[in-house]
């Protein structure tokens, strides 16, 4: 069982509003949650138009079923596990044929046919370098997932393992990987990673306090669950 | 940063394959030999700065005689700011329009939800006893569950239980309450049902039991009945879910209501997630009751933890330690052991607790 108990969850008080037909409460409920949500989708699917039908659905399917929400994991925490279940579902839906895969590689070429998915967003629509977006896309799913928790939405290691159902140590492990993965994947683009492999200088090794690390919520006000966990 | 180093690093070894760190929390003494790569969770809690100092030292001084283990520590830090620098993107006001605006509890959907819940409570309960005190007892839980929101051309989240419904039944308060079945009760007598009322002892009898007409026969009752010396093995509570397809959201339904984790994780190719959790004798009508929420299908309940071994394995799958939760380990004495996170390696035998393992009907 979890240890984050509806008591000590933010949304506690708004849940219990909603849950009680307070429409206010269901408005703010959305505003707290829906941009990471539909960010997480987002850089998961690497297209605005699903990640916004992706999110969507996942909200609808939250609201409606507000009631089978007990409180034993954060709100945004259940929240949560049901937009990633929704990319999930959405990218198997999605994962197009073998055959259609083929004939793409034999009009565009192997690397033509990757690009193509993604190439129709334009990065003012996307807040996204086209390398960095594309290196991101070329990761694994779980390692993608990942690492768009943890580094880009900022939650916790704790609430990560919490929201996709592992344990921790298997976050951890994902996130190191996927990141080592994504500079080699850079570095390959030609982006700017400075290539630090031999470098010796000591300072550079500098110890970040979690303080350093931006976990203030960069967008639309949204509370930052991971704040309390990051520390703990 | 190099002032605890001066004071502290000495007292760590010094050799790049000997070094010795504490791992956050456990305490546990880690074998930090080697490059990052074999100690990547210490290297992540160094750039977290929640490495107890000592720790610190140790790596700090590893990673000034090794400049490629530092050059993997500079990338992940700069890959980390990277992304934390990537802004959030507004996502498009269509959807808080649409989500708003959908049905919901509250609205129109408010009494297809009351319908929904009022026929989860049409639950079914039938046991019976099979050979040589192997007291098997199916709780089989109509399951209807009407999603308010089917997924566009798909079918949506109904889920029926192999046993259909029964009269409306029941109390809305209690846990899991028994109702005799309809075709199922074909298999069994008024004789057999009389078996269980009689708080069955260890017995040869290849009888099978009916289905009591105890109503308010729960779980924990059952558990009560059974003859002393029986929980040889663990009880194992198997709720099974369609294996065609396990809708995610049943999954994280179930994962929200009961605060498991997933033995397979959601989203993986293969559909027969499972959870498995020991749960309290005690707890186990509210665990059940809960589980009747999200309107899984059927509940199974074998008292032989060697029924359950083969099928877990097979649901299991080849990384068992991609799961929060082993179970269904042999232990010794013909219990289960099952890793808990956080816990010991405890062998599961007549300790007070239940083996709930929920899978799809594949798994069985």
């Amino acid at each position: 069982m979890t240890e984050t108990g509806f008591a000590t969850d933010p949304d506690a008080e708004i849940v219990e509003r909603a849950r009680r037909g307070d429409d206010d409460a269901l408005s703010e409920l959305y505003r707290r949650h829906s941009t990471r949500g539909y960010n997480l989708a987002l850089r998961m699917l690497g297209d605005p138009w699903d990640a916004g039908d992706v999110t969507q659905e996942a909200f609808i399917k939250a609201f409606a079923n507000l009631r089978s929400f007990k409180g034993q994991a954060r709100f945004s925490t259940w929240l949560h596990r049901i937009v990633v279940n929704a990319v999930y579902d959405h990218s198997r839906r999605r994962r197009p044929d073998p055959l259609d895969d083929a004939i793409l590689d034999q009009v565009a070429g192997s690397e033509g046919s990757r690009v193509f998915s993604g190439a129709t967003v334009s990065p003012a629509e996307d807040g996204l370098s086209p390398e960095v977006s594309h290196a991101l896309l070329t990761l694994s799913e779980e390692f993608r997932m990942t690492i768009v928790l943890c580094d880009l939405l900022g939650y916790g290691y704790a609430e990560a393992a919490e929201i996709l159902g592992v344990r921790e140590g298997t976050i951890k492990s994902r996130v190191f990987r996927a990141r080592a993965e994504l500079a080699t994947r850079l570095r390959e683009a030609g982006w700017g990673l400075p290539d630090t492999r031999n470098q010796r200088d000591l300072d550079s090794v500098t110890i970040e306090t979690p303080d350093e690390r931006s976990h203030a919520p960069r967008a639309g006000g949204v509370a930052d669950p991971a704040d309390d966990q990051r520390t703990a | 940063m190099n002032d605890h180093r001066d004071s502290e690093h000495d007292k760590q070894p010094r050799g790049a394959e000997s070094i010795r760190a504490e791992s956050q929390g456990t305490g546990d003494s880690v074998g930090a030999a080697g490059h990052i790569e074999e100690w990547e969770h210490l290297a992540l809690d160094l750039l977290e700065g929640t490495l107890p100092p000592a720790t610190r030292a140790a790596l700090d001084s590893h990673f000034d005689r090794c400049p490629r283990c530092r050059g993997l520590l500079d990338e992940q830090r700069q890959v980390s700011a990277l992304l934390s620098a990537v802004p959030l993107m507004e996502p498009p006001t269509r959807i808080e329009h649409n989500v708003l605006r959908a049905d919901r509890p509250g609205s129109a959907a408010r009494g297809l939800g009351d319908r929904a819940r009022a026929s989860r409570r049409r639950s079914i309960m039938r046991t019976w006893l099979p050979a040589a005190a192997v007291l098997v007892m199916t709780v089989a839980a109509v399951a209807t569950y009407q999603q308010a929101f089917p997924r566009g051309g798909e079918a949506d989240l109904a889920i029926k239980g192999q046993t259909t419904a029964a009269e409306e039944s029941q109390d809305s308060g209690a846990a899991m309450s028994a109702a005799p079945a309809d075709e199922t009760t074909a298999t069994t007598s008024a004789a057999e049902e009389s078996v269980l009322k009689e708080q069955p002892t260890t017995t040869t009898t290849t009888t099978t039991l009916a289905p009591t007409a105890d109503a308010n026969l729960s779980v924990s009752a059952y558990l009560d009945a059974l003859p002393p010396g029986s929980g040889q093995d663990t009880p194992v509570v198997l709720l099974t879910m369609p294996a065609s397809d396990i809708d995610s959201f049943v999954v994280s339904e179930v994962r929200a209501v009961t605060g498991l984790s997933p033995l397979h994780a959601v989203g993986s190719s293969n559909a027969l997630v499972t959870f498995a959790a020991r749960v309290a004798r005690t707890e186990i009508d509210a665990l059940v009751a809960l589980l009747g929420e999200p309107g899984l299908g059927v509940f199974r309940f074998v008292d032989r933890a060697s029924e359950l071994t083969p099928s877990l394995a097979s649901v299991v799958g080849d990384d068992p330690s991609a799961f929060p939760l082993i179970a269904a380990t042999p232990g010794e004495g013909g219990g289960f052991a099952q890793v808990v996170e956080g816990s010991d390696l405890r062998t599961l035998d007549d300790t007070g607790y239940v083996l709930v393992v929920i899978t799809s009907s594949g798994g069985q």
